[in-house]
């Protein structure tokens, strides 16, 4: 992708994805605000990056997007743009017209009646317009209304299971070739590492500008201590996020994924405790922006799978493996 | 920070090293036990560092002209990742190659690199670090031993402490003060190269906790030095030490010291068809974090080789890679012991026993923990 596209995405969401905006969203009063950003964000074709030329769209590589889908968990953007654009991808692929609206991608849970289908917690389902399920053998899109969302307990919560009934299907998809899962899962991993760093950012700033017994407390040692170790988590999530985006097309490798999810999950928990601890009182207090970050850093840690889930995955892979030292392993079937 | 770090790939010319350098392996270690394995680079064999500079693998990243192989940081990683990985003896000569060549190389005169680099490809001639005294650990500019300059050269009087494999090794970098007191700091340090065997030299073992008489202790009284001895400029030492730092900190080695026990483990796991879903998670997160280390690892060798210093990285890649290899020690012995009705396997026990017990020195040496992190704290624009 050329810079031009992530210098826009940038200011676009510097300007309009604003703590005031996730707000308000946050608070339920902000629904002509959000649909006016999302009708800019679909005036400037990003939705459609993935899809091939062909077919109207940019035909531009997942690892192309990466920067744009960094800088929507950098601004907590409150609406599924990083979804939209693959579920917009797999939806052209199929030659089923896409609808107006934010698209979130989600797995059906075996649980609940023959003709209804149920997801678990999705971040974004409640500003969302439509939802790509993935039963295991297919995937159906969906219009979301208030009726089919159970709101995810917790303020300020955009997260939500879903509830439909089957013969509401808008188009059915045959089985991506991987699991929507796996590709929400990176999309988390993504947001994960793109907020991981602007609290790098705001805390390194933090420990710069509060002054206790007399100086900066980013000058104790204790302090600098902990941001380090920040750093080397935030530095080790981006890269696993970096080497799970394929370079061609939109679907990830499912082993690289894990390690970009379990990567980026197990250091939200580090992060996000640091993150507080250097903030103090500050940073628990609603007006200030930081909890905005840190209840993110909560949902999206244990969106499509947590750590454990996906280290499980990984691990099974590795032992099922006749012989061989794990690095020929991570050097076969993990690095780029 | 974050925008030096760029997902990076091993160029082909480079990995396809790789099949030789196992083979060769292979063949050379057959009889090799596990536990000699699991010292990983501080086994020390002076024979295998001779057969693989026959190879040409010795000094692969110094010029044709003095020996090498003229192969770049890229190439070197994946020699050295396959020697870790095999858990090869390269103790004798991995300080020459990893940090006192391309010390050489860089801020040595044209004789000193005549002289020594061939030596050093030819696993003739092998180096230690003489850096830490009695009285400087952490605070390294502190060093007292002292050169002091004559007609012919130097005087050199003091001590060294800690330099690993200095009894077997023919020659020392040591940093000493050449002028002012340990008052100056940073001021008034160099290095020069002592051969071990010079009048006044002595040096005397010292054992390691798991038994291997690696470290030792050098005294040096009246030692007679010529004008040679200095390598690069008088008074910048301490320059050239963080340079030689960098290369230190970013290899594989800062990952993959118990990744011989790590593979020794999922071995027994295998063989014993041991799979139940928490063994898999354990498996799966160690694999998971190792696999974005060596990536971290492989960005900063991208670094290098486009001639860029990244000290604060290789630091933040040392903290976070030695706090994965002491973890692998502890989480084996968990896991082994969380089936306290079967007995292991003895090559995967006597691993154990030797990592576990030498854990502790993976973020010592090079530099602690505590002053990594204040480096990395500077990086981020703390101090
Ligand atoms: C296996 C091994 C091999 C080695 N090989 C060599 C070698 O070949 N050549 C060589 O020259 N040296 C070698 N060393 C020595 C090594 O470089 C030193 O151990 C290291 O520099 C630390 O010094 P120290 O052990 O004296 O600890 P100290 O400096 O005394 O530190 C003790 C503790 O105090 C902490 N501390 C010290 N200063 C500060 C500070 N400012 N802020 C916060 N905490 C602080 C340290 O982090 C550490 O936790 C080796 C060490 C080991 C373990």
């Amino acid at each position: 992708m050329d810079d031009m596209l992530e210098n826009m995405a940038a200011r676009l969401f510097a300007d309009r994805s604003t703590p005031a905006l996730i707000r308000a969203v946050e608070a339920g009063t902000g629904r002509d605000q959000f649909t006016g950003l999302w009708q800019e964000i679909v005036a400037t074709g990003l939705c459609d990056s993935l899809v091939d030329e062909g077919k109207g769209g940019s035909g531009l590589g997942f690892a192309e997007i990466l920067p744009v889908i960094l800088l929507s968990g950098r601004f907590i953007l409150p609406l599924a743009l990083a979804e939209t654009m693959v579920a917009r991808a797999l939806l052209a692929d199929a030659g089923v017209s896409v609808p107006d609206g934010p698209i979130v991608l989600a797995t059906a849970v075996s649980a609940g009646a023959a003709d209804r289908i149920e997801t678990g917690v999705i971040p974004l389902a409640a500003t969302a317009g439509f939802a790509l399920i993935d039963d295991g053998a297919g995937c159906d899109l969906f219009a979301l209304n208030p009726a089919d969302l159970i709101r995810a307990p917790g303020r300020g919560s955009l997260s939500a299971q879903v509830s439909v009934a089957r013969s509401t299907s808008l188009a059915r998809l045959p089985t991506p070739l991987v699991s929507l899962r796996v590709v929400a899962a990176l999309l988390h991993a993504a947001k994960l590492s793109g907020a991981m760093k602007r609290l790098l950012a705001m805390t390194v700033d933090y420990g710069n500008t509060r002054v206790q017994f007399g100086r900066p407390i980013g000058k104790f040692q204790a302090i600098q201590h902990q941001l380090a170790v920040m750093a080397e988590q935030v530095s080790a999530a981006a890269i696993a996020v970096e080497a799970a985006s394929p370079e061609t097309g939109y679907l990830p490798d499912p082993l690289r994924v894990a390690v970009a999810k379990e990567r980026t999950s197990s250091a939200a928990a580090i992060v996000g405790a640091i993150a507080h601890a250097v903030h103090g009182a500050m940073g628990i207090s609603e007006e200030y922006d930081l909890q905005l970050f840190t209840r993110r850093l909560q949902d999206w840690r244990v969106a499509d799978g947590s750590e454990s889930y996906w280290s499980g995955l990984l691990g099974r892979a590795v032992l099922a493996e006749k012989s061989g030292s794990v690095i020929d392993f991570i050097r076969t079937r993990l690095a780029t | 920070m974050f925008d030096s770090l760029k997902l990076t790939k091993i160029p082909e010319a480079d990995e396809s090293l790789r099949p030789a350098v196992k083979a060769f392996l292979a063949e050379q270690l057959a009889g090799l036990s596990a536990e000699r394995r699991a010292r990983s680079w501080m086994g020390h064999d002076p024979e295998f560092s001779r057969a693989l500079a026959q190879k040409g693998w010795v000094g692969v990243t110094l010029p044709r002209d003095y020996g090498g192989a003229a192969l770049g940081y890229f190439a070197r990683f994946v020699i050295v990742e396959e020697l870790l990985i095999s858990g090869a003896p390269v103790a004798a000569h991995w300080i020459s190659e990893r940090q006192s060549g391309p010390l050489i190389l860089h801020y040595g005169t044209e004789v000193q690199r005549q002289y020594y680099l061939p030596r050093i490809c030819r696993g003739e001639a092998f180096f230690c670090i003489g850096m830490s005294e009695p009285d400087s650990g952490s605070d390294l500019a502190s060093v007292k031993t002292r050169a002091t300059r004559t007609d012919k050269g130097w005087t050199l009087n003091g001590a060294k402490l800690w330099s690993s494999y200095s009894t077997k090794a023919t020659h020392m970098i040591a940093l000493v003060r050449t002028s002012g007191a340990a008052g100056d700091r940073h001021e008034g340090l160099s290095q020069v190269i002592i051969d071990l065997k010079l009048p006044g030299v002595t040096t005397r073992p010292i054992s390691d906790l798991s038994g291997d008489p690696h470290f030792s202790e050098v005294h040096f009284a009246n030692v007679e030095l010529g004008e040679d001895a200095l390598v690069g400029k008088e008074g910048d030492g301490w320059n050239q030490v963080r340079a030689e730092l960098a290369f230190e900190r970013s290899g594989p080695e800062r990952l993959y010291s118990s990744v011989v026990l790590f593979d020794l483990w999922l071995r027994y796991l295998r063989g014993a068809g041991i799979n139940d879903d928490a063994t898999a998670a354990l498996v799966g997160s160690m694999t998971s974090r190792l696999a974005a280390l060596r990536s971290l690892s492989i960005s900063i060798t991208g670094q290098l080789v486009r001639g860029e210093r990244p000290e604060t990285l290789a630091a933040l890649l040392k903290d976070i890679g030695t706090e994965f290899e002491q973890a692998v020690p502890a989480l084996v012995a968990d896991h082994l012991a969380s089936r306290p009705d079967e007995v292991a396997d003895p090559d995967l026990l006597a691993a154990l026993a030797y990592v576990a017990a030498m854990n502790p020195a993976f973020s010592l040496r090079g530099g602690t923990r505590e002053i990594l992190r204040g480096m990395i704290a500077r990086g981020l624009g703390l101090r």
